[in-house]
């Protein structure tokens, strides 16, 4: 009979702290799930300000007012004709469309 | 004598009675009860419901619009908004001097958005900076909150801020791509059916429904951020220095269609949109039709050699720079002579240009028109898209073949103008301009749904490959050393283009304006394997306004930085145009007129022979 009483009592405690570890989890869960949020909030906002800071506008001030740089003038750029030893039987036109070639960055 | 009732009957009747009245009560209670149970269940499980359960509305963030190259040109972000219960502020004075440093607004507004809010909720201040918020939070001010909302940022700025448009407040889409995919852009909203405890808080049984948000769509324009750029920058220039009232430039992929820059001055900020007026929202380069002047004499030209009327170096009399038309009489800038056909267009002579329009005639000249991409929307696929102005030929006043062959009469948007020197960069296709990369993703539903928001993609032929070859050819001696567009010139490349300087028409004078001009230049480089095809006008410049001085040098500009930039390599030596321009043919000779000699071109072509004038 006691063994009995035991039982019930301890499947009630049991039961208890299950449903109240649960409530905790949820509650944990729900933190987390916030936390989450929070930080991807974060990373979007600081994407945001690194677009802004790679602003070309922005960047072409620093370069031509703070650093004194200056565009290249005609005869500051050479181009150099580079032999295509793979493509030897089938070269490549001089002129490169835009569409054909997706440029590689570059600052203007 | 009334008999008295038995005191055992009285008591049956009252054991009756209270008996019906129980079962009464009993009978109403028992209805009662399966009409809430069982007629009302569901109403009742509704407002149970209502009280235990807390509904979460999962938003989902606009799509980002990205350049070509994968640059950002606006996304979303979160933001605290700041509201206020109005009625349970005890002192409003006090609450509007705390609050006011805080917000960067004077105690009046705080005030009057007070009194304008109802008695539970006033906005105060929406879409703050995140460390604004922690001031408020922080100095403890009662009877506010927050809620979070979607701010739409554009990091560059005004880069392209009238192609882009803008999201208002209340995050509808108010212009430019923003507007027009919307649909595609915005997503659908979520929602998060979950139990609240007794404080609010949400708690998650293992049934809670849920209602997958559907995530925005990027997108992905053809606009290149550095193309775009530097556009913006030489137009700003150009604008600044002539104290014009505004301008475009569009940098277009002849062999594509894709556009890789549309400028437009002055500038429009998206983050910034309540600054600005409506007309400065505007994207000109699409919603606005001028007259294009001397720019459209590419298409009477092409047209006329297209039908075997005319010749490069047939000989035009421009009658020393007066002519008679229908209406009045028609002006050259220069005095000039008899000329060949190519120097008519290089040097941009209105009456040799006429001349020859005569003899297309009007119904070839406004078909032609119609299949340069003019009188038309090309479906571009960006809203306000203009049709541009060109009346039914049936219309067209005894003047009107005359005015419209040199770009008066007729209004055209830049896209027009600039997709119209693409048909001859194109080798006589007319491509549709696209400001969308419908290939970035591979979700076919969106693909579909991008292909209804713009018009039909089509390559069609306009002229043949060999007209468009001549015309180019001649284009050339524009920006060489004796046509009007010399300062167009792009060193190590050849260059092909027209100028344009057209007066605009005064409403209020009902005449043409003798100080207001439209200066433009349309041409394409490298001529020999285009490029870019890219279209200047400059609107209303103050002092000088010849598209030759004004516009050639700014497409000089952009095309020197942009093929720098594509890595594009200048040829060392540039071949000469087939054509040279030369001088007025020798004083003296008489004239062929060019109404002689479509019956002796005609004549030739099937005998593979080709006439020479001389003498």
């Amino acid at each position: 009979m006691l063994l009995l009483v035991a039982s019930i009592v301890g499947t009630a405690v049991a039961s208890v702290w299950l449903r109240d570890e649960i409530l905790r989890l949820e509650y944990e869960t729900e933190g987390f799930r916030q936390t989450k949020k929070g930080l991807l909030q974060d990373q979007r906002a600081l994407t945001v300000r690194i677009e802004q800071l790679r602003s070309l506008e922005r960047i072409e001030a620093i370069a031509l007012g703070e650093l004194g740089m200056k565009p290249p003038q005609p005869g500051q750029e050479i181009y150099i004709a580079v032999r295509n030893f793979l493509e030897e039987e089938d070269p490549a036109p001089a002129g490169v469309r835009a569409s054909e070639k997706r440029p590689e960055r570059q600052d203007p | 004598m009334r008999t008295q009732p038995s005191p055992v009957g009285l008591r049956r009747s009252y054991f009756y009675g209270l008996s019906w009245l129980l079962s009464l009560g009993l009978f109403m209670v028992f209805s009662r009860l399966v009409f809430l149970q069982v007629i009302q269940h569901q109403t009742w499980l509704k407002k149970a419901e209502h009280y235990q359960e807390k509904r979460i509305p999962l938003h989902t963030e606009r799509g980002t619009i990205y350049d070509r190259n994968g640059r950002i040109l606006a996304m979303s972000i979160e933001r605290p908004s700041l509201y206020a219960v109005p009625s349970q502020i005890k002192d409003w004075k006090a609450f509007s001097r705390r609050l006011a440093p805080l917000l960067g607004l004077s105690r009046k507004k705080i005030l009057h958005r007070l009194q304008i809010g109802g008695r539970e909720f006033a906005w105060l201040q929406r879409k703050l900076r995140p460390e604004v918020r922690e001031a408020v939070e922080a100095s403890g001010i009662e009877a506010v909150g927050f809620v979070t909302e979607s701010l739409r940022v554009y990091p560059k700025r005004s880069l392209a801020g009238q192609v882009l448009g803008f999201v208002g407040i209340d995050n509808e889409a108010l212009g430019g791509i923003e507007v027009r995919y919307d649909s595609i852009l915005k997503g659908r909203k979520g929602w998060l059916v979950v139990q609240k405890d007794r404080s609010g808080k949400p708690l998650f049984p293992k049934d809670f429904k849920y209602i997958r948000p559907s995530p925005g769509y990027d997108l992905k324009l053809t606009l290149d951020e550095v193309i775009q750029h530097i556009s913006e920058r030489e137009l700003d220039r150009i604008v600044q220095e002539t104290g014009a009232a505004g301008g475009t430039v569009i940098v277009m992929a002849p062999d594509s269609g894709e556009i890789l820059a549309m400028a437009v001055a002055p500038r429009f900020d998206p983050n910034r949109y309540r600054n600005f007026s409506s007309s400065k929202r505007q994207n000109r380069a699409i919603t606005h039709a001028y007259e294009p002047g001397s720019t459209f004499k590419l298409v009477t030209a092409a047209a006329a050699l297209e039908e075997n009327l005319v010749f490069p170096e047939d000989l035009i009399d421009c009658e020393e720079g007066l002519y008679r038309v229908k209406g009045g009489a028609v002006h050259d800038h220069d005095a000039i002579g008899v000329i060949p056909f190519y120097q008519v267009i290089a040097r941009s002579s209105n009456i040799g240009t006429i001349k020859v329009a005569e003899v297309l005639g009007r119904t070839r000249l406004a078909s032609y028109i119609q299949a340069f991409g003019f009188g038309r929307r090309l479906g571009i696929g960006l809203p306000g898209e203009s049709p541009g102005l060109l009346r039914n030929p049936e219309a067209w006043s005894g003047r009107s073949l005359a005015s419209i062959s040199i770009g008066q009469e007729i209004g055209v948007t830049p896209l027009q103008m600039v997709t119209a020197a693409s048909v001859l960069a194109n080798g006589g296709r007319l491509k549709t301009p696209r400001i969308i990369q419908e290939d970035s993703g591979e979700d076919a539903a969106l693909q579909e749904q991008l292909r209804k928001k713009r018009g039909p993609l089509n390559a069609k032929r306009v002229i043949s490959e060999r007209v468009a070859s001549v015309m180019t050819q001649i284009l050339r001696t524009v920006v060489s050393e004796k046509g009007t567009a010399r300062r167009a010139a792009v060193p190590g490349f050849s260059v092909a283009g027209k100028t344009g300087t057209a007066q605009k028409f005064d409403r209020e004078a009902g005449r043409y304006s003798k100080d207001k001009y439209v200066s433009s230049f349309v041409g394409f480089v490298p001529a020999e394997d285009p490029a870019l095809t890219i279209l200047v006008a400059v609107d209303e410049p103050k002092g000088v306004a010849w598209g030759g001085e004004i516009a050639a040098p700014v497409f000089s500009r952009i095309a020197q930085a942009v093929l720098r930039y594509l890595k594009v390599p200048p040829r060392t030596e540039a071949e000469p145009p087939y054509f040279q321009a030369a001088e007025s043919a020798q004083p003296g000779l008489e004239a062929l007129r060019v109404l002689t000699r479509p019956s002796l071109w005609s004549a030739a072509s099937p005998l593979n022979l080709k006439p020479r004038a001389e003498g």
